[in-house]
């Protein structure tokens, strides 16, 4: 049954956006990441217009978010100042990457943005992904344990002045990395239609030094409140979060996670860890073959001038 | 199904003409023109529609000939003058900026633009036989029959950075485009004339058809000549929950993402004790 997505302002097949849904859902279950990075790409490709795809986006991590941030909320494994920290920088992050995203779509160079910014992005994650699951499959294979790097030691974040005391991560560190990442978060939220868990967490667990306990559901907690702010941002100066698309793919979405959840207990980490990055760079090839491959036709046009 | 609802069509457009027969007594031929639907309603399933347009060329005698007023006048010997209908069915207009990719350190990005205002997001013409053959170039472009023939408006700096050749490729690229959209068409035999007198078309409106009031003029030609004309104003509308989403987003952004978000925190939350319960 063919569905009419009102802001899109196409009809999409619903079995196909419940598929990408599941999809998504499962992959995202299955390796604990959220789908943002996997499924605005896969909406561009069925030919959504990329800003409805990332704002949309943005609105169905605030759903897929919120049970998780819930449960860390109730086990008490979050830093709740933390959260707070990240979320001051958040904020400031989603108004400047909706601006930059608003002026960018007035002058037509918006879709370039977003795709250059994944083909950056997804690029950088693939490979050490890959690169890393590769290790893992050869230690496993040679029988070798995979080594931790030991938290405590003195960086030069420790330097920096304005310094807080976060109790439940059991750091006194400096305010300003905190805010930057949050901020960088922000930004990535409303250009790319992410939650920013792929750079948060890495940037919590080597930056900042903090226990991994509270990394998973700080980081929740701080992505729910800033998509929703980049949800509402986008309502307001870009009028491109499809509510009904939005919709359809948390219904795909929350079922694939359950799946996902109980296959990926089950099956064998390394592999499947491989098989996820083969597919990110696969998604980011794709991406940056599009900007590079002569389009059949050099001339675009865009409905509903400045007038 | 269509063979009955053109034949029921046909049945009713000679009725209608019929009727006017007896009130009008001007002596100028008039056409009487109705369609299937006023109104095109999007809908969560609207994958497009299909109207059809029908009508009947009324023919008025010499008066001290009036015939039984029931009865339409005969067919004309094929010697007379020929008669022809032109259809130009038109969508809302917007502003259009058109946008040319250049590569720029090895991929494509958009550089230069030009933005048309005036531009009817629809544009169809049907007629009964190849235009060119029916009316000449300044007939066409007095009524915009053919997309060539449209007026559309330049900004004025697209005119000061452009040469008039420049503009014209970028005009050329969006009657291309919006082609390629289906939103743009012609159907030199799409009119079928039955006997001189009845007329019908099919329009096929597309899933991404622009929003608004459409305004389909029917031009009847005798030799070239408009001698009658008759416009019927059918409006495309989103309704149901898609009309409700897409006038909010517009008029109340603010109150939107309040909804949006909302909407999510609960489909999560629920979601979430769904599954813990199971």
């Amino acid at each position: 049954m063919q569905i009419y997505l009102p802001i899109a302002e196409m009809s999409v097949h619903i079995l196909l956006l419940l598929g990408m849904g599941a999809a998504v859902g499962f992959l995202s279950g299955m390796f604990g990441v959220g789908g943002g990075f996997l499924m605005t790409p896969l909406l561009i490709f069925i030919g959504i217009p990329p800003a409805v795809a990332v704002a949309t986006e943005a609105n169905q991590i605030v759903a897929s978010s919120v049970s998780g941030a819930l449960a860390h909320w109730r086990r008490r494994s979050l830093d709740l100042k933390m959260g707070c920290v990240l979320l001051a920088g958040g904020g400031v992050g989603s108004f400047f990457g909706v601006a930059i995203f608003s002026r960018l779509k007035a002058i037509g160079q918006v879709d370039l943005m977003i795709s250059l910014a994944y083909v950056l992005f997804l690029g950088i994650i693939g490979s050490l992904m890959l690169i890393e699951s590769l290790q893992a499959i050869r230690k496993a294979r040679g029988g070798a344990q995979t080594g931790r790097r030991k938290p405590g030691s003195h960086t030069w974040i420790h330097g920096l002045p304005f310094k807080m005391r976060f109790r439940q991560s059991k750091l006194y560190i400096s305010a300003i990395p905190v805010v930057l990442i949050g901020f960088v978060v922000g930004v990535l939220a409303a250009i790319m239609g992410v939650g920013g868990g792929f750079i948060m967490v890495p940037a919590m667990i080597y930056l900042l030094r903090m226990p991994t306990n509270v990394v998973v559901g700080t980081s929740l907690f701080q992505i729910v409140f800033v998509t929703a702010l980049v949800t509402v941002l986008h309502s307001v100066n870009t009028q491109t979060v499809d509510i009904l698309l939005a919709l359809i793919l948390l219904a795909g979405g929350v079922a694939g996670a359950q799946v996902g959840a109980i296959v990926g207990v089950k099956l064998k980490g390394e592999q499947l860890r491989a098989l996820l990055a083969a597919l990110v760079v696969a998604v980011c090839i794709k991406m940056g073959f599009d900007l590079v491959v002569m389009p059949a036709d050099l001339y675009s046009i865009t409905s509903g001038g400045t007038h | 199904m269509n063979r009955l609802a053109l034949k029921f069509s046909g049945i009713l457009a000679s009725a209608c003409a019929g009727l006017l027969f007896l009130t009008q007594s001007s002596t100028s031929e008039r056409i009487t023109v109705n369609m299937t639907a006023h109104q095109i309603s999007i809908t969560s399933n609207f994958t497009g529609a299909t109207i059809t347009l029908f009508g009947a060329i009324q023919k008025i005698a010499e008066p001290s000939l009036v015939p039984h007023p029931l009865t339409l006048v005969p067919v004309r010997p094929r010697q007379g003058p020929v008669e022809d209908i032109i259809v130009v069915i038109k969508g809302p207009a917007e502003d259009v900026t058109v946008r040319r990719k250049e590569r720029v350190a090895g991929i494509w990005v958009n550089n230069d633009s030009v933005t048309f205002q005036n531009v009817p997001g629809f544009y169809f013409v049907a007629s009964t036989r190849p235009i060119a053959e029916i009316a000449d170039d300044t007939l066409r472009s007095q009524n915009e029959i053919g997309a060539e023939h449209l007026s559309l408006l330049t900004e004025a700096t697209a005119l000061a950075n452009n040469t008039t050749a420049e503009i014209e490729t970028f005009r050329e690229a969006l009657l291309r485009r919006k082609t390629r959209a289906g939103l743009y068409g012609v159907n030199e035999h799409g009119v079928e004339l039955q006997d001189d007198i009845l007329f019908n078309m099919r329009l096929r409106i597309p899933a991404n058809v622009p929003v608004g009031e459409y305004v389909a003029q029917i031009l009847l030609l005798r030799d070239g000549i408009v001698v009658g004309s008759q416009p019927l104003r059918p409006v495309v509308a989103k309704s149901g929950i898609e009309r409700w989403i897409y006038n909010l987003a517009h008029s109340m952004p603010l109150v939107y993402g309040l909804i949006a978000v909302a909407m999510a925190l609960l489909a999560g939350w629920t979601a979430a004790l769904i599954f813990r319960r199971s």
